[in-house]
């Protein structure tokens, strides 16, 4: 019998956890505990202790599938890529868009640029983190220089204040989380603004219910708290700082009172929030954002500027990510080139019928609702490279199957930029190759094999290293030690825990405060009377694993109890729920846990306001 | 002929063992010995993962590897028995050597009880335990208290109420007691055993009590089973192993160091425990905690009193599945069916992300049931105290019933006509 464990990192969130997967005689039997590993010290989530069930999957994709009169039949890899080359060659760039993802390594996504760019010469890549995080990462890049998180994950816990905007730490990135719950043990006050209830609201000294889409107003508030308090850091904004006025003058407006009134909340919660934000330095901003959060990030920035909590452990603007590799993604490239389409306008683009081809890899982008599946019925050629028969996958017309991340080596970047190793521990099921495979062999079959020979994921990394900056000085043998390295390597043996400890990485070197107004979203109406606290669906990897699938059975729709009892919605009835782009219907889960007007749910279209019938159900 | 009770010194003969074992590589020696007179199929033993902080279970069954896995880790937090359990069919078909700690040792046993883990096939070399250190902190109290860069450090080992560390440029030793003070040290599981010496195994192995010549350069062994005497006189038969008698005055000195270490448990059991407050403060305390739950179920993978294949904390009818935090009922679950027999391994606190001391609130129950009906977990095969009080009651009425489903998992049913 052969027993070993092999470290790798765990392929859901953005925390990037560490784990062991435990291989017996060739299959991953197991997770066991990785204590040595910096990020979580072998604690995990559910997800993490049950990450080994979706490889074993019998659901899993083992063979190339071409689509003929509607119906897959099983292929050939030289099949599947002659089909697939002979459409791309054909194309022109601007009509083929692709798709890169945030679970899968960087070195994937690394090829899968360069086949986009180089090969099938277009402009239109992306990847799927546009849909929540990547307008962020552009409000950090404008602020502070960078587009990452700009602390680490472990010093959160040395904050002595939190304010978490936008996120549920504890149910979403939960090892992040556990840094929170250490904080606040060690003394630190914990404000959590969120018209849920949530784990993380449940633990804080200060829970403050906001509206649903009011959080820019709710921060530009504290910040404007701050000011009339005289709380402001002055030192810290003369010397490191520039556009201060123009924040100032942005937030003037933004009263308790008037904040109060958009957000649902007291105007006493707005100044007590401020007031324990400054009461302790250093000071953390948790923040997940999500779809159109640019300016959500730029008010989270400003507050760290204005307090100067920002260059030192246990502050900054700490943005979790929500998949293992969201942050190397956009790393290694896999962003619009000049003027190319990014997800949502090559949707867009595929449902006018412009984008004739596309290629998505590890993404299941049909779970954004009915508008893309629309648009990827209306493309005339359909690659999907997965592993699992997703609703994406689907519509294909060709299905590349992927190797999971336990059959295949490779790095993910996680939130705080740690570049951590994915080890191949077991053999790939089926035929399924590793995804940097796959398209080197396709790049072949383009006759573009010279800058695609590459013999395995290290030498692709390596190349990654050179062109891109933020890489440069990590290699697969500085990785070895459990605490990798966090980009930019030059910050020392482990590489920058903490960024503009000196200065900023914008051009003047200084952080850049901007006047960020709140924008009233759709308003509730009589017809739909009720504010959407989102959640995103997804489920690829999570709904191929029985104990996940035992404690989550099916989205729901989460109502609070008052509400509910008028619509006559009992727990568990089925609940139609519509707003002006579309509907769903969804189990209800009646509960306190949400402030009256509001619902949560996994949307399936865009919408800040729905309205909901009860269809059945007792 | 050696025989249960002996107290031995004992070391290698073996060159290549000599090289890079400690205290004389006997522990090393036994398990070649075991493997290469097939007393086992294989031996499970720690070894180094990626540095000196990464504990690492490693299955060798040729005993020419058996020389890389030598040496201790202080900072391996692992616990054995439950992997085995889990993916080693409990030790049914095959016959396992393992290195054991007190907790080890004891989960074992109480793994055997409920027929999850065959004894038979398991030989247990134990350790002397002082305490394990969690590997991150460890790295953090080496570079904070004592100013060493921890990949720096080649050895660690705690040794007269120290921890030492080896490392380029010299060697230092801090008390465990100051370090401990700041918030550093050992687990606070650890902190509270008092399973030393783990003479539940077949022999019980350390560096106490060994003095004079050998002092450095010998294990001491003490013969706690049949099992472990004729793996000894096989293994000093082969050549591998010397042995001779334990020095009486070491056997004294070792003594006394296994009493002061039950000491100092005792004074952090009174210290955790009182800070827990007693009756409905208690009861309050555990329940605001344990209310940062996150459901990961870490705490029942590890345990290694949970063995179900459906847990009860899954019925819905107990615990709402999918709602995060779960309610009371979840751990008041755990409680019922684990205190009576927890082994205080700590396992169920180190790995629960929601940072809930549950290791301590379920020992603190174990300490004030042993009280009560007098009943030690982790020591030998005696039942657990519930299936024990209500044995022959439950057994009469379910015998009447005509079905033993409650204990089937746990008991062999009773033969019919009983």
């Amino acid at each position: 019998m052969d027993f070993t464990y092999v470290p790798s990192t765990c392929p859901y969130c953005g925390t990037g956890c560490g784990i062991n997967l435990v291989v017996k005689d060739g299959k991953v039997e197991g997770i066991s505990p990785w204590h040595r590993n910096p990020v979580n010290e072998g604690k995990v989530c559910i997800r993490g202790n049950k990450s080994f069930e979706f490889v074993n999957s019998a659901e899993r994709i083992t063979t190339p599938l071409i689509k003929k009169d509607g119906r897959f039949a099983e292929a050939s890899w030289e099949d599947a890529y002659k089909e697939i080359a002979a459409h791309l060659k054909g194309a022109k760039g601007d009509e083929v868009g692709f798709v890169a993802s945030a679970r899968t390594c960087n070195e994937d996504n690394y090829v899968f640029k360069n086949l986009a760019v180089n090969v099938v010469k277009t402009a239109n890549i992306d990847y799927c983190g546009r849909r929540c995080n990547a307008d962020a990462v552009k409000g950090l890049v404008e602020a502070f220089g960078q587009g990452a998180m700009t602390n680490s994950i472990t010093d959160i816990s040395s904050a002595k204040a939190i304010l978490v905007v936008g996120s549920n730490p504890l149910e979403e990135n939960p090892l992040a989380g556990r840094r929170v719950i250490m904080a606040q043990k060690n003394g630190a006050k914990v404000i959590v603004a969120d018209a849920r209830t949530s784990a993380t609201a449940k633990i804080a000294d200060l829970h403050i219910a906001i509206n649903p889409g009011t959080e820019v107003a709710f921060l530009n508030g504290i910040a404007a708290a701050i000011i009339k308090a005289g709380r402001e850091n002055k030192d810290f904004i003369a010397q490191k700082t520039s556009n201060f006025e123009k924040c100032k003058a942005a937030v003037a407006p933004c009263t308790p009172d008037a904040v109060a009134k958009i957000c649902g909340i007291s105007a006493d919660a707005v100044t007590k929030a401020a007031e324990l934000f400054t009461a302790a330095q250093p000071a953390s901003i948790v923040t997940s954002a999500g779809a159109g959060s640019g300016d959500l990030i730029r008010a989270c920035a400003n507050l760290s500027l204005l307090t100067g909590n920002i260059g030192i452990a246990g502050a900054g603007v700490n943005l979790l990510r929500g998949k293992s590799n969201a942050q190397g993604a956009m790393d290694v490239g896999c962003v619009p080139q000049d003027n190319g389409h990014s997800v949502p306008a090559m949707i867009e683009a595929a449902g006018a019928g412009k984008i004739k081809t596309l290629y998505i890899m590890g993404e299941n982008i049909a779970s954004a609702g009915a508008m893309v599946v629309d648009a990827l019925d209306k493309v005339g050629f359909l690659v999907v490279q997965d592993m699992f028969m997703t609703a994406t996958a689907k519509r294909a017309h060709v299905i590349l199957p992927s190797a999971s991340f336990a059959e295949r080596d490779g790095t993910v970047t996680n939130s705080e930029r740690r570049v951590q190793r994915v080890r191949k521990a077991v053999e790939p099921v089926g035929s399924s190759k590793a995804d940097w495979q796959i398209i080197c062999e396709l790049a072949k079959a383009m006759g573009a094999e010279k800058d695609f020979a590459y013999k395995n994921a290290e030498e692709i990394f390596n190349d990654i290293a050179k062109k891109v900056p933020a890489y440069a000085g990590i290699t697969y043998a500085n990785l070895e030690k459990p605490e990798a390295i966090q980009w930019p390597a030059s910050g020392g043996v482990f590489g920058t825990a903490v960024l503009y400890a000196d200065k900023f990485a914008t051009r003047d070197g200084k952080g850049a405060f901007s006047a960020v107004e709140y924008k009233a979203g759709e308003a509730v109406s009589a017809e739909y009377p009720f504010a959407v606290a989102a959640q995103w669906p997804t489920g690829t990897l999570s709904l191929n694993t029985p104990s996940i699938v035992r404690e989550f059975s099916e989205a729901k729709v989460s109502i609070n109890k008052a509400d509910a009892k008028t619509l006559g919605i009992k727990p568990g009835s089925r609940v139609k729920v519509s707003g002006k782009t579309g509907s769903s219907t969804l189990a209800a889960d009646v509960t306190t846990g949400i402030k009256a007007g509001v619902v949560s749910l996994p949307l399936t279209f865009a919408a800040a306001a729905v309205k909901l019938e009860k269809t059945e159900g007792a | 002929m050696t025989k249960k009770g002996d107290m031995l010194y004992a070391w290698t003969n073996d060159a290549d063992i000599q090289k890079k074992a400690e205290l004389g590589g006997a522990v090393t020696s036994i398990w070649k010995y075991a493997l290469e007179s097939k007393a086992v199929d294989a031996v499970l033993v720690i070894s180094k993962g990626k540095d000196l902080y990464d504990a690492k279970p490693t299955l060798v069954k040729n005993a020419a590897e058996l020389a890389n896995t030598a040496g201790s880790l202080h900072c391996g937090t692992l616990l054995l028995p439950k992997l085995i359990k889990k993916y080693f069919d409990g030790a049914a078909n095959m016959k396992i050597g393992v290195t054991v700690k007190g907790c080890d040792a004891m989960a074992f046993y109480e793994l055997a009880k409920r027929k999850q883990i065959n004894l038979d096939n398991i030989v247990m070399i134990g350790v002397n335990c002082g305490g394990s250190v969690s590997p991150v902190l460890a790295r953090k109290m080496i570079a904070d208290k004592y100013g060493v860069d921890p990949d720096k450090v080649h050895k660690e080992e705690i040794d007269k109420g120290q921890f030492i560390i080896e490392y380029e440029g010299g060697h230092k030793g801090i008390s465990v007691d100051e370090l401990e003070e700041a918030g550093y040290g050992r687990r606070s599981n650890c902190r509270r055993c008092k399973m030393k010496v783990p003479r539940q195994a077949d022999l019980a192995c350390g560096n106490w009590g060994v003095i004079g010549p050998r002092a450095g350069k010998a294990t001491f062994v003490e013969v706690c089973s049949e099992k472990g005497a004729n793996l000894l006189d096989g293994a000093v038969k082969k050549g591998i192993l010397a042995t001779e008698p334990a020095n009486p005055k070491g056997l004294e000195i070792r003594g006394k160091v296994e009493g002061a270490m039950m000491k100092l448990g005792d004074k952090w059991r009174k210290h955790d425990f009182e800070s827990l407050g007693e009756g409905k403060d208690r009861l309050k305390k555990i329940m605001a905690e344990t209310s940062r739950c996150i459901k990961c179920y870490s705490c029942i993978s590890a345990c290694p009193i949970c063995y179900c294949v459906d847990c009860t904390t899954k019925n819905p009818a107990y615990v709402t599945p999918g709602e995060v935090p779960p309610n009371f009922m979840f751990h008041l679950i755990r409680f019922a069916h684990i205190a009576d027999s927890c082994v205080n391994c700590g396992q169920c606190q180190e790995l629960c992300p929601a940072e809930i001391p549950n290791a301590m609130f379920m020992h603190a129950q174990q300490v004030e049931l042993e009280k009560m009906f007098g009943h030690v977990p982790g020591l030998d095969m005696e039942l657990p105290l519930m299936a024990f009080v209500e044995e022959k009651v439950e057994r009469a009425r379910l015998h009447n019933t005509g079905s033993d489903m409650i204990y089937e998992n746990v008991f062999t049913p009773l033969p019919k006509g009983h």
